[in-house]
């Protein structure tokens, strides 16, 4: 019986926190980046650093494990995450830091550390302000920008930080890995189970883990089938569906499932611009007319970005979409 | 769907159908009798007025069809309308001499006629060789110099009655049927105008009978934008286009949405819509810029765009186009309860487990599929990520699966509290044996961060955080920030 190979504690953490690396080294995929960061955690130095790259490759968790290895036991009251796209605004942030930063480092530390999880959410102007604020607490703050692409964080700040690219983990880490959990967690994962893990995590670590647990709640033995059940519901295809049905000419349907990808789903308009344009490339439709929907589809994001209404503006694109069918 | 406008479908077309204004009708008789005697009358143009929806155009045209006028209708705002007033007076007297399609001129809105141009169609009044009829809602609004050439006679406002009595007679003729209270309800909104419950009879009968009271509520209080939308949708004109929506009390932006629901109901080929689209897209550009740059001078430029932009975007769906509400708005409404919920789930998630928003958004999915097969395991998820019994319901469904799982979730805030006060004792107990007062302190502390670190850094664990999440992206799309 599972059960009772499972450590039973009053409290399980979700599999993503059981599992996160707490140590530099146990970090999968990403040695050059590790080296050099154990490197500052030896000499209790470092700059600004700047961590880009995709999804669940381990950004988050070299910060946390960074800031244990440089401050110890006492590393909880040195470290403060926050989150662009959740603050209110720059102002916030910017409150937030001061705060922070007013008080000393704790347990002898020369600097604390501020985690900025994506920071590639700010406007431009709001990465002037950080930049700003950056310097004025760089005396005892240390900050770690996290973001998908490093291209969107202005060049003042790329110029302050030293970067580190995160790599795709590549399949072998991320089966190891699962295949260690499985093991711990007293689950049976069939090779099939494993392959389809790794097919829907496209070497994204957490997805992989968060798929996993989820295919657990199901049946101590992943199968494939339960992973493509709880990763088809976890990433419904609505936006191929709205563009599908744009393309046929039903604008009209193609407006609605907008409308509920918006504002039931909760997806801002970026994020719908950025899965259109990572599909758009497989519609079946004449390769010149991709392209120049690709075209469009930069034009509506770029009017987005001026601060149109995220609404109107996609309802826009997909009329685009109509002329664009058969 | 095209369908014809039952106003126009059901207009009479005899004066004696011309309801409830027999009086009126009596004068008007006798006046045209003068003018098919051959003689002129005393005074040769002749002015309506009355409330909308009164039978003011319907009289027009039923007399003309009925002696063999053919109607040159005018509208008195237009600035050109002394030019063609003159054109027509005049080919009307050359054809009075041929003796047929005599020309009966028709001036509507004439209490719209701009000053300037009153003086003028007086004088023509007097030179007219064909009757003129004006029609105007207020009298006294109709200029001074061209009342005191009119002969006047006044339309009744219709009373409910008037007005249940044609509705029934169309439904008739339509083998239709709506519930009586909706009838009620259309005829007394409606207060005497006989077209806006025509139109919206046709509109419930059309769209079906289930939200019709929303529809009418709307339209009671909303009744301007109906009005101008279906007139905005009505033209190809873009001057026209951008007039018809001056008196309709909005912000732009918010105009911008009702023309936004109804676009694609008008426009059907997709460049139209389209075209439409895109216009509308340059109308919201030039409203994000004005509110960038507080520069509310630009706003005329959206209503350009949404107005005229979109009304010359392509070939548009002939006949009766219901108007609907915005659904967005009813949307966000319906939603803002859930909405709060995702979004303060979200952020537990985001702050809990690290995540990225739209991380947090695809691990919510992951949780549902958690929360509806194992409880135990959703109930630990529950205690982590400090979730309330709603956010549960949230979840896993109102119902017997998510009072389990809070059941559950209620065991183990127990357990971690008789852990920590086990605790607590034990160090209180070490402390009382003698030992030094540093090291318990810290072993107190260090005991506690173990719990702690279990619980990840969490605080207020017994009163769940009422923090909301964010919604700017949602409410910039209502209020624009």
């Amino acid at each position: 019986m599972p059960e009772e190979v499972k450590e039973v504690k009053i409290l399980e953490k979700p599999w993503v926190e059981k599992y996160r690396p707490e140590r530099l080294d146990d970090i999968v995929g990403q040695a050059h980046i590790v080296k050099r960061l154990k490197h500052y955690a030896k000499t209790g130095s470092m700059p600004h650093l700047l961590f880009a790259g995709p999804p669940g490759v381990g950004k988050t968790t070299a910060a946390l494990a960074l800031s244990r290895e440089l401050f110890g036991e006492h590393w909880r009251p040195n470290f403060l995450e926050l989150n662009a796209s959740d603050e209110r605004g720059i102002n916030v942030i910017r409150e937030k830091v001061k705060e922070f930063a007013r008080t000393k480092p704790i347990g002898g530390a020369s600097f604390k550390i501020i985690f900025l999880d994506e920071a590639d959410a700010l406007t431009q102007d709001a990465q002037q302000a950080l930049r700003r604020t950056m310097e004025m607490f760089s005396n005892n703050v240390r900050f770690i920008l996290s973001c998908n692409y490093s291209s969107k964080i202005i060049e003042p700040i790329q110029s302050r930080c030293a970067i580190f690219r995160f790599r795709p983990l590549n399949d072998e880490d991320v089966a190891e890995r699962i295949e260690y959990i499985a093991g711990s967690e007293g689950l049976t994962l069939t090779e099939d189970g494993l392959q389809a893990i790794l097919y829907v995590a496209e070497g994204d670590m957490r997805r992989a883990i968060n798929v996993l647990q989820a295919a657990a709640a199901l049946d101590t033995t992943i199968t494939d089938e339960n992973v493509f059940l709880v990763a088809s519901r976890a990433r419904p295809e609505d936006v191929r569906d709205m563009m599908k049905l744009a393309l046929e000419g039903d604008f009209l349907k193609a407006r609605e499932k907008l409308r509920e990808i918006l504002l039931k789903q909760g997806l801002s308009g970026e994020d719908v611009l950025i899965q259109m344009h990572k599909e758009v490339f497989n519609l079946p439709i004449p390769e010149d007319r991709k392209v120049a929907l690709a075209d469009r589809i930069g034009e509506y994001n770029f009017r987005l970005v001026e601060g149109a209404n995220e609404m109107i503006q996609l309802e826009a694109l997909l009329a685009q979409f109509t002329i664009m069918g058969k | 769907m095209t369908e014809v406008p039952w106003v126009e479908k059901y207009r009479p077309r005899k004066l004696a159908d011309v309801i409830n204004q027999e009086k009126a009708k009596d004068a008007i008789r006798a006046w045209i009798e003068e003018w098919l005697k051959g003689s002129i009358p005393k005074k040769r143009a002749l002015l309506i007025a009355g409330p909308p929806g009164t039978g003011k155009t319907s009289t027009v045209y039923a007399l003309a069809r009925e002696h063999h006028f053919e109607v040159i209708e005018l509208n008195a705002s237009d600035e050109r309308t002394y030019e063609k007033i003159e054109r027509y007076v005049q080919a009307a007297y050359t054809m009075d001499i041929l003796g047929q399609h005599r020309k009966l001129i028709f001036l509507d809105e004439a209490d719209n006629i701009e000053p300037g141009g009153a003086r003028e169609i007086a004088k023509l009044i007097d030179r007219a060789r064909n009757p003129i009829i004006l029609a105007a809602n207020r009298y006294w609004e109709v200029p001074r110099e061209i009342r005191a050439k009119v002969q006047m006679v006044n339309y009744k406002r219709l009373t409910q009655r008037d007005v249940i009595k044609a509705l029934v007679r169309i439904l008739h003729a339509e083998k239709k049927t709506v519930p009586k209270e909706l009838l009620y309800e259309i005829a007394k909104r409606a207060s005497g105008d006989l077209r806006a419950a025509v139109n919206d009879l046709q509109t419930v009968v059309t769209g079906g009978t289930e939200d019709a009271m929303e529809v009418l509520a709307y339209r009671d209080v909303e009744k301007s934008v109906f009005q101008a939308l279906a007139q905005l949708f009505a033209t190809d004109n873009a001057r026209k286009a951008k007039l018809v929506v001056l008196g309709v009390d909005m912000f732009p932006h918010e105009l911008l949405q009702w023309i936004d629901e109804n676009l694609p109901y008008v426009y059907y080929r997709p460049e139209d819509i389209a075209r439409a689209y895109e216009a509308l897209s340059r109308a919201d550009i030039f409203l994000g810029r004005a509110q960038r740059t507080g520069n509310y001078g630009l706003w005329k430029y959206a209503t350009d765009m949404m107005t005229a932009g979109v009304a010359v975007a392509g070939v548009k769906k002939k006949g009766f186009v219901r108007i609907y509400p915005p659904k967005t708005i009813k949307l966000l409404t319906e939603s803002k309860g859930e909405r709060t919920l995702r979004d303060s789930i979200v952020k537990k998630v985001m702050a809990e487990m690290h995540m990225a928003r739209l991380e947090a958004l695809e691990t919510l999915n992951y949780l549902r599929a958690i929360f509806e097969h194992d409880p135990e395991m959703a109930a630990h998820f529950v205690v982590y990520l400090d979730l309330t019994e709603k956010e549960v319901e949230f979840l896993a469904g109102k119902g017997e699966l998510a009072r389990r799982i809070w059941g559950k979730t209620l065991n183990i805030h127990k357990k971690l509290k008789g852990e920590r006060n086990q605790l607590k004792e034990h160090v209180a107990a070490a402390g009382a044996t003698g030992k030094g007062e540093e090291v318990t302190e810290e072993e107190l502390k260090k005991a506690e961060d173990e719990i702690e670190a279990v619980e990840e850094g969490k605080t207020g664990k017994e009163e769940p955080s009422k923090k909301k999440g964010k919604q700017a992206t949602l409410f910039d799309f209502l209020g624009k920030k």
